[in-house]
């Protein structure tokens, strides 16, 4: 009767695993709205690893991880498998739920599995410098270890209320050498135009991506980085699930339920697709499920069209298929902040489209009881976005507990909740709202783009 | 360089790598329309219900003051914090272009006006406006301003109010001219959301001979930040809620109406609504906008009743109850006999009420027993409750 399962050193696994090899149908390509023409992804070459870009279009299924690169995964991989029987007992079900556990990463998070690999090929092709954007810092962090296990630098441009408002990532960031600039900053031609207009402006997630970007094209031997959505980057990630595999052989058991969050799609890409391939290739024991939960503030999957969206207001942008609530949308704030992301993996909406993925959407005050539930248990403090699979695996329990099914759920707890004490507080003193997104906003929002694009639907 | 980071953004939004849309719109400076109804709310101070058609020229006579150019001008010098981000599109003089150059922001006049301003200049003003490619209209005025633009504009562009107006039941409006300027400076920053918020709009006629028939006149889009745009619903603080009853009872009160106002935050608040002097713990009496006598006693409120069609104004003492006979003994058992039951308006924030749930008299025997049984409170904009005077 363990608690945790674990994978020695020596077991971690030496391949990731890509899924565009094994997807249902072919990925519908990002499209210019002037020629109606597929766009390549040649402009991406100018800001990232030649490497990354061959993974991002890469139809190998298996991709060896570098020596280097699972050295630095051993500071903290292979993660525990864990087997939460006092959240069981609590629940009184008969249903087993194991959990996956990445928040033992340095920086707190699953994302240091794509920081490590990013920074490595980078080095590997003799990048000097890196640099990303971070909303709360949780991306940041992540490519700040990388880049101080690695010895190469890191230019941060962090949203400056963040910077101001929440400094202890910053400071984690800091005491990892890397360079945080609060954004909008005079380090770039972008940033000083927009202090120039508004001297007091507080940043945003776009103002900080541009700067970053700013950065990366105008120096030389710097890149630029992305901790989501991109395929490269969800390839890195199925270290998770490839390990948990393992962890379930040892104790000769198998999910029927994958559950995890989506923001932009990589924490629970990193661990289905080792799973989807055993469905699609025929050595799954078992018909898994795999449920992907996101916020009713933006539930941009569950409640949107998958069609093809414009990138922008102004028009301009190539199109992408992916599942949208329409460019009017606008999240309101939320704590899961890494839920609120405009941007989604597109093998993950094509699999939600296919019916492969299920979706469901939950308010932040239920999830939030969910996770007072899970610290009640188990002891430890999710993330704010993980707190949404928390919900649906104790929703499911509880069903489970009604028919009497044995079932084994797994879910992805991708980060501690150490950073987000301020979104507890305001759980624990009552000032949660319950945010919904108006479907009927949504179908507006929707109408407005067949409109502007009445040959959206003939794609 | 420009033209490379434009790329890879544009590459990387189409992942929905949000970062295109931000790095447009500092590149260009944002064309904000800007519309003074510049008299709208000259009616309020005068007890007049509104200044559409021919109660303008009443309100002139009346000696009343214009209160939207104040109110644009706070809303602008408020707007300088994002001056090199925007480009003012307004109409001449009086109707923007005077404030405009006062607050030393970056303007363009479009348009002519005649000597007097009329609701078509406002109409004229929207569709110049609209037609000029602006993101945004701004608009200090009232509901018959709301109702001119959302003629013309309908739910197409953003249109946010500055309220200067004496009726506002549309939810176009900012809660005051700071919150508006808040508001735009977000709408310059981000993308806020838009809501399709009400135009509303009584009949000043009917109004004014008391009859409320407050009519929905169209929708439009509204920016959209937090608590600083008011809605219809309930106001969440204590000074908002005095702000709403205040904005009620400037609506109610008559020319040659003579208003003795007791002591209180609430009744203070509708003084500074309405921009005439009240002392906070006295009593007062006013007539048509202006304060006649300040800090009143007994008898100089009788004089001021004695043959005229009068009013008193009362909110109660908080956690007591009391409406007369606690700290504002001037109104005394003589002047309530005078006025009688029915001349008595009680105004008092909704959270004050719930304190005690009714209302207490302590005059004299006679007075306080005439006034028991049910009477009418405003607890806010044209909510009015019925509570129990024991």
């Amino acid at each position: 009767m363990h608690a945790k399962i674990f994978l020695s050193e020596d077991e971690m696994p030496d391949k990731w695993y890509n899924i565009l090899p094994d997807l249902p149908r072919e990925l519908p390509p990002p499209i210019d709205p002037a020629t109606r023409e597929p766009i390549k992804p040649e402009a991406l070459e100018r800001i990232f690893a030649k490497e990354l870009i061959k993974q991002e279009v890469s139809q190998d299924r298996w991709i060896k991880i570098p020596e280097e690169v699972r050295e630095i995964y051993s500071l903290w991989r292979p993660t525990p498998l864990f087997r939460a029987r006092r959240l069981e007992k609590m629940l009184r079900t008969p249903a087993r739920i194991y959990y996956k556990f990445e928040s033992i990463s340095p920086a707190g998070s699953h994302k240091p599995n794509t920081a490590v690999a990013q920074a490595y090929y980078n080095l590997k092709e003799g990048i000097e410098r890196l640099t990303t954007e971070t909303g709360a810092g949780q991306w940041g962090s992540a490519l700040a270890f990388a880049g101080a296990m690695l010895g190469i630098d890191v230019t941060v441009y962090m949203v400056k209320c963040s910077y101001e408002q929440k400094p202890f990532r910053r400071v984690l960031m800091q005491l990892w050498n890397a360079d945080v600039v609060a954004s909008p900053s005079n380090r770039t031609k972008f940033g000083s135009e927009v202090l120039s207009k508004d001297p007091d402006n507080p940043g945003s997630l776009g103002i900080a991506i541009s700067e970053a970007i700013e950065d990366a094209v105008t120096h030389e031997n710097t890149k630029y980085t992305l901790g989501s959505v991109l395929n490269h980057v969800l390839i890195h990630q199925t270290i998770i699930g490839l390990e948990t595999k393992k962890q379930f052989e040892a104790v000769d058991d198998y999910p029927d339920l994958i559950v995890g969050c989506i923001g932009g799609g990589s924490s629970f890409s990193g661990l289905f697709w080792p799973f989807y391939y055993d469905k699609v290739s025929g050595k799954a024991p078992k018909d898994v499920e795999f449920l992907a939960t996101e916020s009713t503030a933006a539930p941009s999957v569950s409640k949107g069209v998958y069609m093809y969206d414009h990138g922008d207001t102004a028009r301009l942008t190539p199109l992408l298929k992916m599942h949208t609530l329409g460019h009017e949308f606008v999240p309101p704030p939320i704590h899961a902040g890494g839920l609120r992301y405009h941007g989604m993996a597109p093998t993950l909406c094509l699999l939600a489209n296919e019916g492969i993925v299920k979706v469901k959407a939950y308010n932040q005050l239920e999830v939030f009881d969910a996770a007072a539930m899970f610290a009640n248990s188990e002891g430890h403090l999710p993330a704010p976005e993980p707190t949404h699979a928390i919900k649906a695996v104790i929703d499911e329990a509880i069903r489970c507990k009604e028919t009497k099914e044995e079932k084994t759920i797994l879910f992805l707890l991708c980060g501690h909740g150490h950073f987000d004490m301020k979104a507890y507080q305001d759980y624990i003193e009552g000032k949660l709202l319950p945010y919904e997104y108006p479907e009927e906003e949504v179908k507006k929002a929707q109408e407005r783009l067949k409109e502007l694009y009445p040959w959206i639907g003939e794609l | 360089m420009s033209d490379k980071v434009e790329e890879v953004l544009r590459a990387l939004n189409a992942f929905g790598v949000s970062g295109l849309e931000d790095f447009e719109r500092w590149k260009t400076k944002r064309k904000i329309g800007f519309i003074v109804n510049p008299i709208a709310g000259m009616g309020g101070s005068v007890g007049l219900k509104g200044t559409d058609g021919k109660a303008y020229k009443l309100a002139l006579k009346l000696n009343a003051k214009p209160v939207a150019p104040i109110k644009a001008l706070n809303f602008l010098n408020r707007l300088k914090a994002v001056k090199g981000a925007i480009e003012l599109l307004t109409y001449p003089r009086e109707m923007g272009e005077n404030e405009a150059k006062q607050a030393n922001l970056d303007f363009k006049v479009l348009g002519s006006i005649g000597e007097e301003t009329t609701a078509e200049d406002t109409k004229r003003a929207a569709k110049d406006m609209l037609e000029a490619g602006v993101e945004l209209i701004v608009f200090v005025g009232g509901d018959g301003t709301a109702r001119d633009i959302c003629e013309v504009i309908g739910d197409s562009l953003p249109v946010l109010g500055v309220p200067a107006g004496v009726k506002m039941h549309s939810s176009v409006f900012a809660v005051n001219a700071r919150a508006a300027a808040e508001v735009v400076i977000e709408f310059v920053r981000r993308a806020l959301p838009l809501e399709l918020r009400e135009v509303m709009d009584v009949d000043e006629e009917a109004f004014r001979e008391n009859r409320l028939s407050a009519k929905l006149y169209g929708f439009m889009k509204v920016p959209v930040k937090s608590d600083l745009v008011q809605s219809t619903k309930v106001a969440t603080t204590e000074f908002d809620n005095q702000i709403e009853i205040a904005r009620y009872v400037a609506e109610l009160m008559e020319p040659d109406v003579v208003y003795v106002i007791g002591p209180g935050t609430t009744t203070k608040a509708i003084a500074d609504y309405m921009g005439f002097e009240k002392t906070l713990l006295g009593v007062d009496v006013v007539l048509n906008g202006k304060t006649i006598v300040k800090d009143a006693n007994e008898k100089q409120i009788l004089s001021s009743i004695k043959g005229r069609k009068a009013k008193v104004i009362v909110t109660p003492i908080g956690g007591q109850g009391f409406i007369f006979g606690r700290g504002n003994q001037q109104i005394s058992a003589e002047v309530l006999k005078i006025l009688g039951k029915e001349n008595i308006i009680v105004v008092s924030t909704r959270k004050k009420l719930a304190q005690t749930g009714f209302l207490r008299v302590d005059v004299n025997e006679e007075v306080d027993s005439a006034l028991k049984g049910e009477i009418e409170v405003i607890v806010g904009y044209g909510q009015r409750v019925l509570v129990e005077i024991r």
